[in-house]
């Protein structure tokens, strides 16, 4: 149960740097609570970077990350590990989280607020400063090394009484806030991202702030950083802006017949 | 005069429903009432026109009488309802009305007749009694209008308020100008005013594409601060007189081009094919390429040539620039630069606004008004009541504030379909609880219930068996030591067994909320009602089992300002005699006005905390009430009052003993909300088995 259990971790390594560009201050902000132990909550709507900024941060502190996309039927024995049977006896096996405490990594919880809430309890020792994971089953309990951090996102947004983060949980964190970058450094990105020549990425950030506008007006949630990709990929490509525009923004963000209307006239204004 | 009183109150009310008959179907006016009862004959009509206009009136009434007798009869009461309201205004007019009324009906569509009467009815409000005579007499020209080629204004207002609200990120009404002014494009900076419509072009596109020229070049005086030039604008009004309007007025319409330009090239290549059309000669070079024009490089440019004969062009497109409205743009500016509800999203860019030495005006930021009082004075004359526009934002800031300290008493907006606006604060409701004693109950029926009860257990026992541990899962939080063992001993036989070994456990999934809005409109009367009750009440009865959340309220109320909503168990009682004395005393009330209702309940339901919070609208026809909330009115509301509880995260399911309800309902809810009831002595199983449905 000891060394099978260390992973080859270099599969979760990150070698290439990824592309982040950074919108404020995050980086600093994350490398200190990397330093001083502190768990860190991401804050913001889909798309805006936050997965991305985790590679980047992964692969700059030269530390695996391990992702979990949770979703609403994660037990704890997702995270932690379970007992599975193998040739008539039990083997335990463990689950991301605890892999993540033995070797030292990033633990990244995508979408925490999707998980049950009696999972999201189990993090709780690990992110105070007791830093421990209790392995019930097997009686064990895990120190985390001072290299272990957990993070994880959520997207306020949607937020209803149900999908939030009991306060005993938030105040384990820190809170960095990811909006969207603001308009030159979106169009950035764009450009960066899909190669597409400058001008059109920054109409594309401009369609976007104009359907952000409309958020509670009809949409949902604004186009994101990664629709403006996508519709740039599609530009490059050679596809025309408008159809682009068209397929990877208005029909994504909505089904009303209305509102996809609308979004066509502002996609109208601007190519 | 007995007959007379009786017959007008019996009008008023067939005249209601004509017309919202009408608007629901096509084609004109006339040949819509095929089929219709016969009408009044020509003597009674004589005979009430004389009693409206007077017996010694010198108007051939029997020529009238015989003209409208062809009508049918719903469009005879038209015109006497008409007639009625034209009389209060001006005996005059009404006389000129009643003149024409019989071939405009038969003439008209729907839409037209009506815009030729507010037409009407707006220049007598406003003593233009010569101007309103004209229009009587030349209803000709609105039969005519029929014309593919024109845009109304009315038809794409919510286009161009939302377009302009994705840019400006604010508020900004679009408002019909009066087309006497010579000047039809103008702002004030918290309303945009636009011809009530354009036919210039031959072709309905190029209008359009008119429109939109026109509604970004009121943008760009906001955005380009055109404003900032006021001082300046004036000596030079002074000095030379109108001409130096009218060259700035052009020259700035430049400068908002280049900004088009750059930053919209969509618009600006309508705005290319508009010069093309038109033959325009655009002077491309007269800003030499310079970026970042300011307000400044208009003024200068304006001073250069004014009084040389350069030739401007004269641009379709040219918006008004009205000095004491730049004036109060340029106050409307000073007000939305409080800081406390400071945009920090507009992007304005600041060379644009750096214009003048005043250090408070080149200060950035683009900020909401505090409050839109300019919209109100524009529509007060129809009813009394603010009028809202229909972002959320004004909503926050007004409707929590105002005039909710009467306990029990809540306001709510309502969509107003024919305006495309909501109407602020319209309906106020009042939830009225009931206290019954809770002795001698009677139920009816017994024997029945006690077998639906039966099965509505059994139907909510499966649901509660779901939720257990459910044994021998490939995946799950325990080892099943059971499933193990006998996997273990089977082992020769059934080699997967031993996937199966695991326990999952459900017990926390189950989390609902729900509300049953119960309709108790004057319609359920009957044996309905008893259904309703006792569903209800089996309802309650088993639902106790499941541990789920629920609520069950009434409503009901006669117009706007009385709703009523009957709570009769809410979230936190839990099922006792009183509730069952208040679900049998359940009994039909007035009105369904559906919308407001919705809009209450939601409120309620969405301070529920459940991951399932579904709103159960029980109901047995389409919204209904008096002041006119019914048909496409009644439907377009109900239907947004869905679709903001759809916002709020809940699910709204309408179960509906009304036939008709297929004709509205998609339209409503969209598919798979609803459900038709056919056999009503089947509502107790049968909500049981859609709760089932909609919460697993
Ligand atoms: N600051 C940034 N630097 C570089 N790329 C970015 C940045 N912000 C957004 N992107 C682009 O946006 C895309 C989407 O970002 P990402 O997948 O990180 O979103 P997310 O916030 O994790 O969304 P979700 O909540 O839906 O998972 C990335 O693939 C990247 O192309
Ligand atoms: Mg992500």
């Amino acid at each position: 149960m000891t060394s099978e259990n260390i992973i080859e971790n270099s599969q979760y390594y990150i070698k290439d740097e990824p592309y982040y560009l950074p919108t404020a201050n995050e980086v600093d902000i994350f490398n200190t609570a990397l330093a001083e132990n502190i768990p860190v909550l991401l804050k913001g709507p889909t798309g805006c970077g936050k997965t991305r900024f985790m590679e980047y941060m992964s692969w700059y502190n030269k530390r695996p990350l391990i992702t979990v996309a949770c979703h609403d039927d994660l037990t704890t024995a997702d995270l932690v590990g379970r007992y599975l049977i193998q040739n008539d006896s039990t083997v335990w096996q463990d689950g991301p989280l605890t892999t993540a405490v033995r070797n030292g990594c990033i633990c990244y919880l995508d979408e925490i607020v999707e998980a049950r809430k009696d999972t999201t309890v189990v993090i709780h020792p690990l992110c105070d400063d007791r830093r421990m994971l209790p392995l019930e089953k097997l009686g064990q309990l895990l120190q985390a090394p001072p290299e272990f951090c957990l993070t994880m996102s959520y997207n306020p947004g949607y937020q209803s009484a149900v999908k939030d983060l009991k306060p005993s949980t938030r105040q384990r964190f820190i809170s960095i806030d990811f909006s969207y970058p603001n308009e030159d450094l979106e169009a950035q990105i764009v450009h960066n991202e899909a190669g597409l020549e400058f001008p059109t990425c920054e109409h594309l950030v401009k369609l976007a702030s104009m359907t952000r506008n409309l958020v509670g007006n009809g949409l949902e949630e604004g186009a994101s950083t990664r629709l403006l990709v996508h519709t740039a990929k599609l530009i490059k490509r050679g596809f025309e802006p408008k159809m682009a525009c068209r397929c990877a923004i208005a029909d994504v963000l909505t089904d009303d017949p209305e509102t996809v209307n609308l979004l066509h006239e502002m996609i109208e204004t601007l190519f | 005069m007995g007959f007379f009183s009786n017959w007008k109150k019996r009008f008023h009310q067939s005249q209601q429903s004509a017309l919202q008959r009408q608007s629901r179907e096509g084609g004109s006016l006339e040949s819509r009432q095929s089929g219709s009862t016969g009408g009044m004959s020509t003597n009674e009509l004589l005979i009430r026109l004389q009693l409206i206009v007077g017996q010694n009136s010198k108007l051939p009434l029997m020529e009238y009488s015989t003209k409208i007798a062809a009508l049918s009869h719903p469009l005879q009461l038209i015109i006497f309802s008409e007639l009625d309201e034209l009389i209060d205004l001006s005996y005059e007019h009404a006389c000129d009305f009643l003149a024409v009324s019989a071939s405009v009906l038969a003439e008209m569509e729907q839409d037209q007749y009506q815009r030729w009467l507010s037409d009407v009815k707006l220049l007598l409000a406003k003593g233009e009694d010569e101007r309103a005579k004209e229009r009587i007499a030349n209803f000709v020209l609105y039969t005519q209008d029929a014309d593919a080629n024109v845009v109304k204004l009315s038809d794409i207002t919510y286009t161009l308020e939302k377009l302009v609200y994705s840019l400006y990120n604010q508020e900004l009404p679009i408002f019909a100008s009066d087309d006497s002014n010579s000047i039809t494009t103008f702002t004030n900076g918290c309303e945009l005013f636009l011809p009530e419509s354009i036919s210039y072009f031959d072709d309905h596109d190029d209008n359009y594409r008119l429109y939109k020229a026109l509604t970004f070049h009121l943008l760009g005086q906001l955005t380009c601060s055109s404003w900032q030039s006021l001082d300046t604008l004036k000596q030079g009004i002074e000095k030379y007189g109108d001409e130096y309007l009218s060259v700035f007025a052009k020259v700035e319409s430049l400068r908002i081009n280049c900004q088009i330009k750059s930053e919209f090239p969509g618009i600006w290549r309508d705005i290319e094919l508009l010069h093309t059309k038109e033959d325009i000669k655009y002077p491309y070079d007269l800003f030499d390429g310079k970026e970042n024009l300011s307000v400044d490089d208009t003024l200068a440019l304006v001073g250069s040539l004014i009084g040389t004969d350069y030739q401007l062009p004269e641009l379709v497109y040219q918006s008004g620039f009205i000095p004491s409205l730049m004036g109060e743009i340029r106050e409307s500016q000073k007000i939305q630069r409080s800081p406390l509800i400071l945009n920090p999203t507009q992007d304005v860019d600041d060379s644009l606004l750096d214009t003048t030495g005043d250090p408070e005006t080149a200060d950035r930021g683009y900020l909401r008004p505090v409050a839109d009082s300019s919209t109100e004075h524009i529509l007060s004359n129809s009813q009394p009541g603010l009028w809202q526009d229909s972002a959320p934002n004004g909503e926050s800031i007004n409707e929590h504030t105002t005039k909710h300290h009467e306990k029990g008493i809540y306001y709510y907006k309502e969509w107003d379909t024919s305006l495309k606006k909501y109407r602020k604060d319209w309906c106020r409701v009042k939830e009225i609880v009931e206290d019954i004693s809770s002795d001698d109950i009677e139920i009816e029926n017994l024997e029945a219930l006690k077998h639906a009860e039966q099965r509505i257990r059994k139907t909510f026992d499966l649901l509660i068996n779901d939720q257990k541990f459910i044994r021998n899962q490939s995946d799950g939080d325990e080892i099943d030591i059971d499933a193990w063992v006998s996997a273990r001993s089977n082992k020769n036989k059934h080699a997967d067994d031993f996937q199966n070994v695991y326990i999952r456990n459900n017990t926390s999934t189950r989390d609902v909320a729900i509300m049953f809005a119960v309709d108790m409109s004057g319609s359920t009367h009957g044996w309905k009602n008893t259904m309703i009750k006792q569903s209800t009440w089996l309802l309650c009865k088993t639902l106790a089992r499941l541990g789920d959340q629920y609520a069950v309220y009434g409503f009901s109320g006669s117009g706007r300002s009385s709703c009523h909503i009957y709570p009769v168990k809410s979230f936190a009682e839990s099922y006792d005699k009183s509730v069952k004395a208040r679900i049998f005393s359940m009994k039909p009330h007035q009105y369904t006005r559906m919308g407001v209702a919705i809009r209450h309940l939601s409120m309620v339901l969405g301070k529920a905390t459940a991951k399932t919070r579904i709103l159960f609208v029980l109901t047995d026809g389409r919204p209904d009430d008096i002041d006119s909330y019914r048909g496409q009115y009644g439907i377009d509301d109900t239907r947004l009052a869905l679709n903001e509880a759809k916002a709020l995260s809940l699910k709204p399911f309408v179960l509906t003993f009304d036939k008709e309800g297929m004709d509205y309902l998609p339209y409503m809810l969209g598919s798979s909300h609803y459900q038709l009831i056919t056999d009503i002595s089947h509502l107790p199983i049968q909500i049981s088995t859609i709760y089932k449905q909609l919460t697993t």
